[in-house]
């Protein structure tokens, strides 16, 4: 496997543009889909951000009003019953991997089943099952896990999501083929299984090696052509 | 003023907690950090409102991901302080393609060498950023600076400084090379 480009100051400037948010038009559509399509861009991006992070402490800081506490917990109760403990604690032991072995494990972690399949296949011939994990490793942006099947013979994705936090915002799936290019499968459900139906034009990047991701997405214009909002999980395609 | 709920050592023993589902825990971090963290989504999106929503964001997130916090990338309000600006300036980008923040203010930060409430490990990593970014030619640090607390694009930046679009895309390009290299942490 060769990688020309991944030690390039190039690569790195593009990730610490993204990072800052200078960018904008089309050359941030591009970036974002590179963070979309690529942990290790993606982990450029986060580490920029976490370098510059102490210039927040320039901030002067801002009493939070009393009201804000108990609105935090009422939706706290809201979405506790969700929330997957067993794998968070799962990520907690695999933080303690420092420094390289860190940046390595996140590339491998990539392709890596996530420990708890949410779906067994067991009745559909040659199904495709999506391991769509919490994304990468240590991540200040990795969150939820996802899990997807795809039925070829009915051309439906099945998915599951769990430990979403969308907010005023709507989880939209895409497929990523060996272009690099995101597509949009349209908006799913933050918690519980949604049913994808796949447009027939989508169908041929279904397949081992593609790779599905998860974004959150503004409301107002969703389902989006490119992903604009915050990617919280990516996972490759294999079948089982 | 460094105290200690705020101290690194007890602020990673929280995301512990938190970690395992302590909600008590969570409570505890809010305590400590939501004035740190409410300012900067106040800064970036210049709405008190806006700011209230983000802030309740940026605690359901560091309840669901605070099990994947990592000491060795970054000290635990560095980690927080990132989850606030990222979820003030995608509130902000949902809301209006403006820049946040604003030049009055920029100015008055960047010429701050008073850092609030900061224990010495983690001072030492600010400092080695701050030496950083003030070996590099001003227009550079001013523009890296006010991008990442403002949120503000290339042709806002170069608009702001009266120079030309192109100036301040190499502006940018050349003091984050220039940066990596003296952090050397890449």
């Amino acid at each position: 496997m060769t990688e020309p480009d991944w030690n390039s100051d190039e690569f790195d400037v593009l990730a610490g543009e993204l990072a800052i948010g200078v960018l904008e038009g089309d050359a941030r559509a591009e970036a974002l889909r590179l963070q979309l399509s690529d942990a290790r861009f993606a982990e450029r991006v986060e580490a920029w951000q976490l370098r510059l992070g102490p210039l927040l402490s320039r901030i002067p800081e801002t009493p939070a009003p009393a009201s804000l506490w108990p609105a935090i917990e009422r939706r706290l109760s809201d979405q506790t019953e969700q929330r997957p403990v067993s794998t968070l604690r799962r990520w907690q032991a695999a933080t303690f991997v420092t420094g390289a072995a860190a940046a390595l494990f996140a590339g491998l972690f990539f392709v890596r089943p996530s420990p708890e399949p949410v779906i067994v296949t067991r009745d559909v011939p040659r199904p495709v099952l999506v391991q769509a994990a919490t994304a990468r490793l240590g991540k200040a942006d990795s969150g939820p896990s996802f899990a997807a099947r795809y039925d070829p013979l009915a051309d439906r994705l099945r998915i599951e999501a769990d430990g979403v936090n969308a907010g005023e915002r709507v989880p939209q799936l895409w497929v990523i083929p060996a272009d690099g290019t995101p597509r949009s499968l349209g908006l799913i459900s933050g918690s519980g299984s949604s049913q994808v139906a796949v447009p027939p034009a989508l169908r041929a990047y279904l397949r081992p090696g593609s790779s599905l991701a998860v974004s959150l997405e503004n409301t107002q214009g969703a389902p989006h052509t490119a992903p604009e909002g915050e990617i919280i999980a990516t996972g490759t395609i294999f079948e089982i | 003023m460094v105290s200690d709920r705020t101290s690194s050592d007890h602020l990673i023993a929280e995301l512990d907690h938190i970690g395992t589902g302590d909600r008590e825990a969570l409570r505890r971090l809010y305590e400590a950090t939501s004035a740190r963290l409410f300012g900067i989504c106040v800064h970036i999106l210049k709405d008190r409102e806006l700011a209230e929503d983000a802030l309740q964001e940026v605690y359901l997130k560091i309840w669901n991901r605070a099990g994947r916090y990592d000491r060795n990338r970054a000290s635990p309000l560095t980690w927080l302080s990132v989850i606030a600006r990222n979820t003030s300036l995608d509130l902000h980008r949902g809301v209006l393609r403006q820049p946040a923040g604003s030049a009055d203010a920029i100015g008055a930060l960047v010429d701050t060498d008073r850092i609030a409430d900061i224990a010495m490990e983690e001072k030492q990593q600010h400092d080695r950023l701050f030496e950083c970014l003030d070996e590099l030619p001003q227009a550079e640090n001013a523009a890296i600076a006010a991008a990442f607390l403002d949120g503000c694009t290339h042709s806002e930046l170069a608009s702001r400084q009266s120079v030309a679009l192109g100036t301040m895309k190499s502006w940018i390009r050349r003091g984050l090379i220039r940066l990596r290299k003296c952090l050397g942490d890449d």
